[in-house]
């Protein structure tokens, strides 16, 4: 059964439904670490769960469907009008030195994209996707001063508004280019409770935010029949801060910080082994220094993760597992915040790294037409040390995507 | 097959994203220990106390428009009535066998719980028009109209005579003739309450019916009450040990304490009067005082200068409108509390702290003092002269009211 015959002309409608209901879903809880509560947070994967099955090795993927959002030169094979979206659940154990272990579940969204192809060959891309991830609740009893209680809710993160253009330039050259605007914020809300009823509970907002500014990234692809490189270079960009705190009755904002998202770079191939199988790799670093934020609380490095991933190419023949594609990865991470070690009030105190390294298996389903498809990723990883930073989490995630397409746009 | 793949996923990948927003955070433990925030920790709350360092009571020495109407006298506290009509409404003197009968004086009072004795009072015309400047004692007198000793059962009614529907006539031609009325008590010992807005006069007459001779009235609304009291006696000094605050007399307190400022970003928990209760004044009829339930405040910022030596309300120039209304929480004498606690808004004390000029205190009124009784205020039982009083200790005595302001250091920034 083809799926044209269904789509066509209630594909448009579709697509468009589909982008409403997201649109209108209430925001999930955050994927958030255990070590999003300091720093800029948890850095998010922006891939869908195809790219992430092969441990996020993206940057030379091609094809109608090989969208990566690491470079953008690769939608300029897309035919259709394609929307794809991706949602991510994970489950974490994590381990303290000396509070014990507790488990957590949360789902995220990391990314949407949109994506159309133009008369002319030129394919244009919308996309939103979560840069960092800084979720968090605390509840703890608090005896400076009078006695009180605190419950703190964090959200927000470093966000992405992006727009792509692409296209083929020969055979075997694609380019690509990004602009995308940073967006989002840092905010905190803290209330303190008190035993005495005659004390009023104290509600506090704490926010970061910044500029609306924007970036490019470049990205070009060659592939031949049976490999394929990519690579892309994005700007960095200083972005303005606001630090606003706010109570009932006072605002205190100050100004004249500045955050300062660093330039990065990200390699990456793509080798067939043979006729059903290949190998990917991809190498991607941004260079966050000690510069990139004034803070007591939080130094950096340069953000590295190393991606490999294996795939077989679903079959035409044979049983179900012979006509799915198979995809196995492993991608090692290292986070930029370098955080105060346990124990230590600030950076002053010695910082520790967070080191991250995760294992994928995945698999999905295409249309018949090649611009639908519906993929899955199961991961599973660990982060943090219990000597440095007192606890280390140990997470399974599971990512769906889904891309609908409407081929009358062809 | 494909199709349906599809099609269930595009339905399953939404609800998911919906239903799985729910999350069993592990950060509520673990996290705690990674809340870094730096050496000067999460935010600090204290509390400090300043001892008023001005204050004393005041009463108002205008009419009092309020609910109630008060006649009488109890001990030092003696009010009278004053009422005044805009127009008059006459019977149809051309309906056939028309009679005037009488015309009464007639005024509901509130409910009034354990009231005994009675109540003699006259109703006068008043020498001249009246408005809201009238202070005690009142509008001189004018002719008197008629007198009623009441035993606080039903109305209060005074007849006007035989010659009271003649002089309605006249009052109707000619409402200068009748510039108010005052209604003043003739014997001692009691203070009826009676219901504002509600007294008339009653013209009855008879006409002839269909059958036989039928009774009819016209009432005639009066357009204004109000009524005026004695000031406090002895009048206050402004050196009292001891603070009025209630009573017959309205007295509110004018208190004045310095405001520590609060640092930039605090979070203000807590600003508060703390007035230590030292008795009660004596009721009229020598009863102690019983438990008060609820206790409504009107709270209003002090703008001029003032001194303790100030007996009149109208000797502060306070905001008109005021800068809060509280209802206490029940005050329980039997049961041992010791002091009133009066919250004030925290923005009033960002404005104190902000500017210590501006600070010239705070009028703090019980709302509606006279007009009891209402069932779910002020007493349990109570007879007419009474009302919610207290004695505050003042700055002068051993148990001075004091402000109490807490605040909350700002929490440290993520970064």
């Amino acid at each position: 059964m083809r799926l044209r015959r269904f789509f066509p002309p209630a594909g448009v409608w579709m697509v468009l439904a589909l982008s409403a209901v997201l649109a209108a879903c209430p925001p999930p809880a955050r994927a958030n670490s255990v070590f999003s509560i300091g720093g800029l947070g948890e850095p998010t994967l922006e891939e869908n769960a195809r790219i992430r099955a092969l441990g996020g090795a993206g940057a030379a993927e091609h094809g109608p469907g090989g969208f990566s959002l690491v470079n953008p030169a690769s939608i300029a094979e897309a035919r259709y009008l394609s929307l794809e979206a991706t949602m991510l659940t994970a489950r974490r154990s994590v381990s303290s030195r000396d509070l014990g272990s507790e488990s957590a579940y949360e789902s995220s969204f990391p990314a949407i994209r949109l994506v159309v192809r133009l008369p002319g060959g030129t394919v244009l891309g919308g996309s939103y996707l979560a840069g960092t991830n800084a979720e968090f609740q605390v509840d703890r009893a608090e005896s400076a001063g009078t006695a009180s209680f605190l419950h703190i809710e964090g959200t927000g993160g470093i966000n992405f508004a992006r727009v792509t253009l692409a296209r083929r330039l020969t055979g075997q050259l694609r380019a690509g280019v990004d602009y995308e605007v940073v967006s989002g914020s840092y905010r905190e809300e803290w209330r303190r409770s008190f035993s005495n009823p005659t004390l009023a509970q104290a509600r506090d907002t704490l926010e970061v935010d910044w500029d609306r500014l924007g970036r490019w990234r470049f990205g070009l692809q060659y592939a031949r029949e049976r490999f394929a490189l990519g690579a892309s270079y994005e700007t960095g960009r200083r972005l303005p801060t606001t630090y606003h705190q706010r109570t009932d009755g006072a605002e205190v904002t100050t100004t004249g910080h500045t955050l300062e998202i660093p330039d990065g770079y990200a390699a990456g191939f793509s080798v067939a082994l043979w006729s059903r199988g290949r190998v990917v790799g991809q190498y991607r670093r941004q260079r966050w220094n000690d510069q990139s934020l004034e803070s007591d609380l939080v130094d950096f490095r340069a953000l590295e993760r190393y991606s490999v991933g294996f795939e077989r190419v679903a079959g035409n023949e044979g049983g179900l597992l012979a006509t799915l594609p198979l995809r196995v990865g492993a991608t090692f991470l290292k986070w930029p915040d370098l955080l105060p070690r346990a124990g230590a009030a600030d950076v002053f105190g010695g910082v520790a790294p967070v080191d991250e390294w995760a294992v994928s298996i995945g698999t999905g389903v295409l249309t018949h037409d090649r611009g639908g498809a519906f993929d899955v990723s199961l991961e599973g990883g660990r982060r943090g040390n219990q000597d440095e930073l007192g606890a280390r989490e140990t997470f399974f995630r599971a990512t769906l995507s889904l891309r609908i397409s409407d081929e009358t746009w062809k | 097959m494909r199709l349906t793949r599809i099609v269930l996923a595009t339905l399953v990948l939404p609800a998911l994203i919906t239903l799985s927003g729910c999350s069993n955070r592990a950060d509520r433990i673990v996290g705690n220990k990674r809340l870094i925030r730096g050496p000067g920790g999460l935010g600090t709350t204290v509390s400090v106390v300043n001892v008023v360092n001005r204050d004393t009571y005041v009463a108002p020495a205008t009419a009092n428009f309020g609910p109630a109407l008060l006649v009488g006298q109890s001990g030092p506290f003696e009010a009278l009535s004053l009422f005044s009509v805009s127009s008059w409404k006459l019977p149809d003197e051309t309906r056939a066998g028309f009679v005037p009968v009488a015309v009464h004086f007639v005024l509901p009072q509130r409910v009034i719980l354990g009231a005994a004795g009675s109540l003699s009072a006259e109703l006068s015309l008043t020498a001249a028009p009246w408005n809201s400047s009238v202070t005690w004692p009142g509008p001189a007198l004018g002719a008197s109209l008629g007198s009623t000793n009441y035993n606080f059962i039903g109305q209060l009614r005074v007849n006007l005579g035989p010659n009271g529907y003649t002089e309605i006539q006249q009052w109707a031609a000619d409402t200068l003739l009748a510039p108010g009325f005052a209604l003043v008590r003739t014997s001692s010992g009691n203070v009826g309450s009676f219901q504002a807005g509600a007294a008339v006069f009653r013209i009855f007459y008879h006409y002839t019916g269909p059958d036989s001779t039928e009774t009819d009235s016209v009432d005639t609304h009066v357009s204004l009450n109000a009524y005026v009291h004695s000031a406090p006696s002895p009048p206050q000094t402004g050196t009292e040990t001891s603070l009025i605050f209630g009573g017959g007399f309205e007295c509110a307190l004018a208190l004045r304490a310095s405001v520590p400022p609060i640092a930039a970003g605090n979070s203000v928990n807590e600003v508060r009067l703390i007035l230590p209760v030292a008795g009660t004044p004596p009721a009229g009829n020598g009863a102690a005082m019983p438990d008060t339930v609820f206790l409504d405040l009107d709270i209003l910022r002090i703008r001029g200068t003032w001194s303790q030596g100030v007996t009149d309300e109208a000797g502060l120039t306070t905001d008109a409108v005021a800068v809060s209304h509280v209802t206490l929480a029940p005050f329980f004498l039997a049961q041992g509390d010791t002091a009133l606690s009066i919250p004030l808004p925290r923005a009033l004390a960002r404005e104190l702290a902000a500017d210590t000029t501006s600070n010239e205190g705070i009028l703090i009124k019980i709302r509606n003092l006279n007009a009891r009784p209402v069932p779910t205020s002020y007493r349990a039982s109570q007879t007419a002269a009474e009302s919610p009083s207290f004695l505050i200790g003042s700055r002068e005595s051993s148990r001075p009211p004091y402000l109490r302001l807490s605040t909350t250091s700002p929490p440290p920034g993520r970064f």
